[in-house]
């Protein structure tokens, strides 16, 4: 008998939880229900759902604030969810078909592997459900519009940075984020590209870090070992870069080498302004939330669409650092 | 001489066990499970309009299908008291060999049998670091978790493999008379380990093992030999699911199934696959990974963050497993 009560117990425990978890999306689809009905002539409140590669760093959650401003102007029912790390492919993917299952009106991915997002592409087309792609794009699929960065344009910008900085000439090292996203090949392909016109610039090293900081810190500790002499190093995200910056500081060597890092986040433009971290290529994160889920509507309302948006980018110095502190 | 009438013995203790005293929390705490999972898709039907169709639980049961078969194999070990933390690892290698020799090759059925070989002989040396090296299956499969998915980033040089041909795509992604492919698998794999677990002198030795070691070991049982063939079992199954997942994602990549083991761990012992060995059975595992595909898919239907999830899926398992202390007291 006390076996059972303890069972009884446990699961309304378990229910409780997902019950409160659940509640807060209840109420607003009660209140959704509530405002469906009493405007049945209007036009039904189009719901989208935005799925970014995780929501665990300022850019993420930047994207997220743009999708809930565009949301919020052009009354979207928004569902933003994401896989806990962007190295969990399979749980986006997941996540995609649980959206075409809930027959969602436009889907806004940002795909943690170009190729593999494929697929479940296809599956929403088939559920006639267009599909967005924001920061990353798709290696293929019918995607209406791909809404990001020109990150070719952005990892030239950081090559060239370099450039200045030597004088076109030293030894240079370069941190990949999660190897198979586009975003990433596309940013070090044009720092690359930017590199072969100034023969006096060495690439010594090409690292994978996964976009972690931590890993990148311990890649960024292995490069130094085997290259002491190293004038640079150019890390695809921020997060990677402010790991590499904690190697470089470590090592005593901040005079020596310079970061430059991909995306603005407050910790590492407080570290460009502090001097530590040389220089970072700003995208306009926000943008990519808030144009995605704008052009989801327009084309939802019947508007034509351009297949590419681009959302900006910038390099940030000490010089103009201050524009994005704020 | 007496050697070969002795593993008998213990077969039959075990069995008047189980009918005097394991009936009851047995049947309880597989009845624990449906209740739970009969709770919660009736909370699910509820609170979401698109929780009780066909095709979304078809799509439970696709989504939940890697987690399965990871699981199935996973049981044989934990019902030997042991445990197997490289899955995912191993899952991963699985598949980016096949990729890489379709790459390379284009032969698919050389592909998946050198995937399926690949899974069985991590498995295999995972067996031999714990009967030859007397390492604790812990730490043999901590290391080969590093092991396997350090091998898998070297082939690879961490670069996905993509756009696998056609019949590789069917595995993951096709339909057998309407049912998912991978959803066949699983099928047929739960057939088979049931049949391993309950007819075979295997799958005997298996709970033995687990009951007492030391007994199954003085009654004559090979347990080196048991264990060296039930961890292999578990690698092969993760070869198996590291060509699924390839073929559902149409690509093999080096970081797939991170943290995948611990899923279906946890899908085993929400199961009532006991860590303490010697009991369990693969329809509580299935239960079990099936009850972790529902609480995902429901909750991002109902917009919970992952973070949330994480949170309901931990809280589940030390329910499952308090359940089991409860069934011991």
């Amino acid at each position: 008998m006390k076996r059972i009560v303890s069972i009884i117990l446990i699961f309304m425990l378990l229910l409780a939880t997902v019950a409160g978890c659940g509640s807060q999306t209840a109420k607003e689809s009660t209140q959704d229900t509530q405002q469906a009905e009493s405007q049945e002539q209007g036009p039904k409140k189009p719901s989208i759902a935005v799925i970014p590669k995780a929501l665990d760093s300022e850019f993420w959650l930047d994207v997220k604030s743009g999708a809930e401003k565009a949301a919020q102007e052009n009354n979207v029912d928004l569902t933003v969810l994401a896989p806990d790390k962007e190295s969990n492919v399979e749980q986006q993917f997941r996540i995609i078909e649980d959206m075409i299952q809930k027959k969602v009106d436009a889907l806004c991915i940002a795909p943690c592997d170009s190729a593999g997002v494929v697929p479940f592409i296809d599956k929403a087309n088939e559920a006639n459900i267009p599909v967005f792609t924001v920061d990353t794009d798709a290696d293929g699929g019918d995607v209406v519009s791909f809404i990001g960065t020109d990150n070719i344009m952005g990892g030239k910008l950081a090559g060239e940075r370099v450039i200045e900085l030597l004088n076109g000439k030293g030894k240079v090292a370069l941190i990949v984020g999660v190897p198979g996203q586009q975003t990433m090949r596309d940013r070090a392909a044009g720092f690359k590209e930017a590199l072969a016109s100034a023969p006096g610039i060495e690439l010594v090293a090409e690292q994978p870090a996964n976009s972690e900081r931590a890993l990148a810190m311990t890649v960024m500790e292995n490069i130094l070992q085997a290259n002491p002499d190293l004038d640079a190093v150019f890390a695809c995200s921020t997060l990677m870069a402010m790991g590499a910056l904690e190697a470089v500081e470590a090592a005593g060597k901040l005079d020596q080498v310079k970061v430059i890092g991909f995306d603005s986040q407050q910790e590492s433009l407080e570290a460009i302004k502090a001097g530590k971290m040389d220089s970072l290529v700003a995208q306009n994160s926000f943008n990519m939330g808030y144009l995605g889920v704008k052009a989801a509507v327009d084309y939802l309302n019947g508007k034509d669409v351009p297949n590419r948006i681009d959302t900006g980018t910038e390099l940030v110095t000490k010089d103009n650092v201050d524009k994005y502190l704020q | 001489m007496l050697d070969n009438n002795e593993p008998k013995l213990i077969l039959n203790d075990r069995r008047s066990r189980l009918d005097i005293k394991g009936n009851l929390g047995e049947y309880l705490q597989r009845f624990g499970i449906i209740i739970a999972l009969f709770l919660m898709c009736a909370f699910l039907s509820i609170t979401s309009p698109h929780f009780l169709t066909v095709s979304n639980l078809a799509n439970v049961l696709l989504q939940s299908s890697i987690n399965a078969i990871l699981a199935l194999g996973v049981t044989f070990v934990i019902i030997t008291g042991g445990i197997d933390l490289s899955l995912g690892s191993v899952l991963a290698l699985a598949g980016v060999v096949m990729g890489v020799i379709l790459q390379n090759y284009g032969s698919i059925i050389i592909a998946i049998v050198a995937a399926l070989i690949v899974g069985a002989l991590c498995g295999y040396i995972n067996g031999l670091f714990i009967t030859r090296l007397n390492l604790p299956p812990f730490i043999a499969t901590l290391g080969m978790m590093s092991i396997a998915r350090g091998l898998a980033l070297v082939i690879t040089k961490g670069y996905p493999i993509s756009g696998l041909p056609e019949p590789i795509r069917f595995i993951g992604a096709g339909k057998i008379l309407g049912i998912s492919t991978p959803i066949v698998i699983v099928a047929l794999l739960f057939i088979i380990c049931h049949i391993i677990l309950t007819q075979t002198k295997l799958g005997r030795y298996n709970y033995a093992i687990g009951g007492n070691e030391e007994a199954a070991k003085l009654s004559g049982v090979n347990v080196n030999k048991c264990k060296v063939i039930l961890y292999t079992i578990t690698g092969l199954f993760s070869g198996i699911a590291g060509i699924v997942l390839a073929a559902r994602v149409n690509s093999a990549l080096a970081i797939a199934g991170m943290g995948y083991e611990l899923d279906a761990i946890a899908a085993a012992v929400i199961g009532g696959v006991s860590q303490a060995g010697g009991e369990g059975s693969v329809a509580g595992t299935i239960l079990g990974a099936i009850v972790m595909g529902v609480l995902r898919n429901g909750l991002n239907l109902l917009d919970v963050s992952t973070y949330w999830q994480q949170v309901v899926i931990g809280l589940v398992l030390v329910c499952a497993v308090s359940l089991d202390q409860l069934k011991r007291r």
